[in-house]
């Protein structure tokens, strides 16, 4: 019965993707080479090259952040995770202004190549975290007795690295770096400003240039088929779905005495911290600079006849808070009416809310604009809508986080609980939430961060009259005018960093 | 038992505070009233569905709310994705106006029983070449298809001076434009199947890309900034960006193209505005098209936004006028029905 509603539930993006389609015409294999060929290839090969860019990365940040100690490792490690904070199209309108300065074009030129290594080189600074993460909080649950038996045998650092930490390491890096490729190749934001005429960009500009949707379906149930499949092959890879949320013994490092590699990764991961963090931010000042001394008509502009910036930042959170408030409510009672029913699920949920979570933002907006178009268009109906995308979008991670915490709960605790308190829904407030509340915490914490940064559900779903962060600064930073984007992104990082510090604190 | 009635209605407090908060923010102060004394008993609105960048338009329509105590509300996005909207909602549509920067698409929405006839009088001082002809949407300022070109980057003698100098392998990689699903590419496409019939037009796009001219996702902003940033020699966009990135970066000239004795001339197309047929404001949206056309509104178009203004006597003092330079013969009537078709031809050469 689950798995038919959950079918249900998924099939709409996909039905919606094909209704009220027209007809498909794949008109010469020139218009096919250009119009599939080249963004097939170039979305697949970015994800590839991005993840393994973030691999390197990653394992050099983890070398490095090991040969440290102290204060000094403690201090780094916090910056090498602030990455997270800056949302890809923010990293990438930073970066672009840096890559297509006179100077920098004078230097290094401009081809399609040289376009492609610097999207790359972007996307891997602004996701490498992802993996680094991961790998860290594995590398902690490494008894310290063990690395302390591998160093008596006095093997080289290549041995040490194939026969002791890759097989440790190995699963916690293939969650990693599946993680950074789906990411990369759903991302909207950054392929666009860096232009990178991937799949999604495709189907944006199917949906926007286009009368006839029909080849924006096809794209978007290609892309279901490949995420179901990358998935699927991911879980194999890594064995069966698990809990997103688990807490396991972290210890303490051993961290490596010598002074030389201490100082090349003390220098590594200054200028990595630098490009993914000090770079961005000075950028982001400087914008901010230019924007308050600005005296020009168009700054009147931004502020009167557009809403105040605290205005949409506020929209911003309420939306945000209320779409997680609402999902955790939602998941947390249909996962505990699941356990009620049944003893414990088989994977298949798993995979399917892994691949809700995994497919692009853009094939959700598109499902869902087919079928407002059937509805009456009111401000209820659209902000039904609206939220609905936050829904699909963010469903499976909170489904995969939170349902496994409810099924951990002995049935017992329950029959007890019903024994000693009053009420149809005491073992709720007296068992279920207190055992649950950190899966919730962590769930809920994933969902406003990310939801906070969403850019494709406002830009093409938001109701009339409204107006929140991402899509303020996307619009004024697609019209060049940077200095009038910086208040928005100043805006948006602050409202990040509480939920960016709660998220690294779980991890490490 | 008292400390759960207790709990439970502190929770339930925190959530109708919540909504209450949001939803007071969320309206944007829809119910608010005026105190003019004429309009005090009926609040005025328009919804607005806009093609024209933000910085553009915002300006005027500022001054139409505080002239006339209109509270606008204002969805931005490209014109074509809006006409494309419009054309899905179809009679569950909210917009009272579409403000879009082509005829063709303009025609689109005319010919799909969506824009209602515009009944002001200040309609008459358009000339009938940049309206409807059933006027069911009118032009409201001109711009033309130039060339722009990096100064630093090319000397005078270097600069091209036809559209079709583009094509030539001296310009190999150095040409942007914007990408060909933007309506005024499609437009410009149109025009030339106009005058030159579908078969010089499917060998111009073929060289275009046998010649590598990049085609830009961002537009024609994007284009404008990638010229003045050096990334291209010349850039391929209607002229007022052009005029824009010389605001920035004054090392750009512009080239309004195809000037001379026997050749075409620069295609001018028209930004336009149509009154929505379903749309619940139809006399406020009537205001706002006569706003339009009035000459506080046309002078505002020719000194902020560099466009031509269309109405007859209004001159712009920072950019050439209509009729100061070499406009290609062509009927925007006829070539605004030719909107489908040009897209089709498009598609099938590979763009």
């Amino acid at each position: 019965m689950f798995l038919l509603f959950f079918i249900a539930f998924l099939s709409v993006p996909i039905i919606g993707s094909f209704w009220n389609s027209q007809y498909i015409s794949f008109e010469s294999l020139a218009y096919l080479k250009s119009h599939y060929g080249k963004p097939v290839v170039l979305t697949l090969v970015l994800g590839i090259v991005v993840s393994l860019l973030t691999l390197f990365w990653a394992s050099c940040a983890l070398f490095s952040i090991k040969q440290l100690s102290g204060k000094t490792k403690r201090t780094l490690l916090i910056f090498a995770l602030l990455p997270l904070l800056f949302p890809p199209y923010i990293g990438a309108i930073t970066y672009i202004d840096i890559f297509k300065s006179p100077t920098f074009l004078t230097l290094v030129g401009r081809s399609s190549f040289i376009e492609f290594i610097q999207a790359s080189f972007v996307f891997s600074l602004f996701l490498y975290p992802y993996v680094f993460l991961l790998f860290y909080s594995r590398l902690r649950m490494i008894s310290p007795a063990q690395e302390s038996i591998i160093a008596l045998y006095k093997l080289s650092w290549w041995k040490k690295l194939v026969l002791f930490y890759i097989p440790h390491l190995k699963y916690a890096g293939f969650s990693g770096i599946l993680l950074v490729f789906l990411y990369t190749i759903s991302d909207f934001g950054a392929a666009s400003i860096l232009r990178l005429h991937t799949l999604t960009i495709q189907i944006y500009q199917e949906i926007i240039g286009r009368f006839n949707h029909s080849e924006a379906a096809f794209v978007s149930f290609l892309y279901i088929i490949f995420t179901a499949t990358a998935i699927f092959m991911g879980q194999k890879l890594l064995g069966e779905p698990t809990s997103a949320y688990k807490t396991e013994k972290k210890y303490s490092d051993i961290q490596s005495r010598s002074f030389f590699t201490a100082c090349i990764a003390l220098l590594f991961l200054s200028l990595l911290i630098f490009l993914s963090v000090g770079l961005p931010m000075g950028k982001i000042g400087i914008w901010f600079y230019q924007y308050l001394v600005d005296a020009s008509y168009l700054k009147s502009v931004w502020i009167t006849a557009k809403q105040d910036i605290f205005f949409v930042g506020l929209t911003s959170f309420m939306v945000t808070l209320g779409v997680t408030l609402g999902m955790l409510f939602s998941t947390f009672f249909f996962s505990a009416l699941i356990h009620k029913k049944t003893e414990s699920l088989s994977a298949t949920p798993y995979y399917l809310a892994s691949m809700l979570h995994g497919l692009p933002g853009i094939v959700i907006v598109f499902g869902l604009l087919v079928i407002k178009q059937t509805l009456p268009s009111t401000d209820i109906m659209a902000w039904i809508i609206f939220l609905s995308g936050y829904f699909y979008r963010y469903i499976g991670i909170a489904f995969v986080v939170i349902e496994p915490a409810i099924a951990a709960i002995p049935k017992n605790y329950t029959a007890i609980a019903a024994i000693f308190t009053r009420g149809k829904f005491s073992h709720i407030r007296y068992v279920s939430l207190p055992l649950t509340k950190n899966a919730l915490l962590h769930a809920g914490n994933y969902i406003f961060f990310n939801g906070l940064r969403e850019l494709v559900i406002p830009l093409l779903l938001l109701p009339l009259g409204v107006e929140v962060l991402s899509m303020r600064i996307w619009q004024v930073a697609s019209e060049g005018l940077y200095s009038y984007a910086s208040p928005a992104i100043f805006l948006l990082l602050f409202l990040s960093l509480p939920s960016l510090v709660l998220f690294v604190k779980n991890k490490i | 038992m008292r400390k759960k009635f207790q709990f439970l209605s502190l929770v339930l407090i925190i959530i109708v505070v919540i909504i209450l908060i949001g939803a007071f923010f969320l309206t944007g102060g829809r119910t608010k009233t005026t105190t003019d004394t004429n309009k005090a008993l009926s609040f005025r609105e328009l919804v607005i569905y806009s093609g024209r960048k933000d910085a553009l338009i915002l300006p005027i329509i500022d001054s139409f709310e505080k002239k006339t105590g209109t509270k606008v509300t204002l969805k931005s996005g490209k014109t074509e994705e809006l006409a494309n909207l419009l054309l899905q909602e179809k009679e569950n549509t909210q917009a009272d106006i579409y403000i879009g920067t082509d005829a063709s698409l303009l025609e689109k929405l005319s010919k799909n029983g969506l824009l209602t006839q515009i009944t002001t009088s200040e309609l008459s001082n358009i000339p009938a070449a940049y309206r409807a002809e059933d006027n069911t949407w009118t032009g409201v300022s001109g711009r033309a298809r130039v060339l722009m070109v990096n100064t630093n980057m090319l000397p005078a003698n270097q600069w091209p001076s036809s559209i079709y100098d583009v094509i030539n392998q001296k310009w190999n990689g150095k040409v942007a434009m914007a990408n060909l699903t933007n309506e005024s590419v499609v437009t410009h496409i149109s025009a030339l199947r106009a005058l030159h019939g579908d078969e010089f037009a499917r060998n111009f796009l073929r060289d275009l890309k046998k010649n590598n001219v990049t085609p830009l996702s961002g537009g024609h902003t994007d284009v404008r900034q990638a010229v003045g940033r050096g990334e291209f020699s010349v850039g391929f966009v209607n002229h007022y960006y052009a005029h824009l990135q010389m605001q920035e970066t004054p090392h750009i000239a512009i080239i309004y193209p195809d000037q001379g004795a026997g050749h075409d001339g620069a295609f001018v197309n028209v930004s336009g505005v149509g009154v929505i047929r379903f749309g619940k404001n139809q006399s406020v949206a009537q205001e706002f098209v006569a706003y339009l056309l009035s000459e506080e509104a046309q002078q505002q178009f020719a000194e902020l936004n560099f466009e031509f203004p269309l109405r007859a006597g209004i001159k712009s003092t920072n950019t050439k006028n209509l009729g100061e330079f070499k406009e290609m013969d062509v009927d925007l009537h006829s070539i605004s029905k030719m909107l489908d078709s040009s897209i089709e031809i498009i598609k099938q050469e590979g763009f």
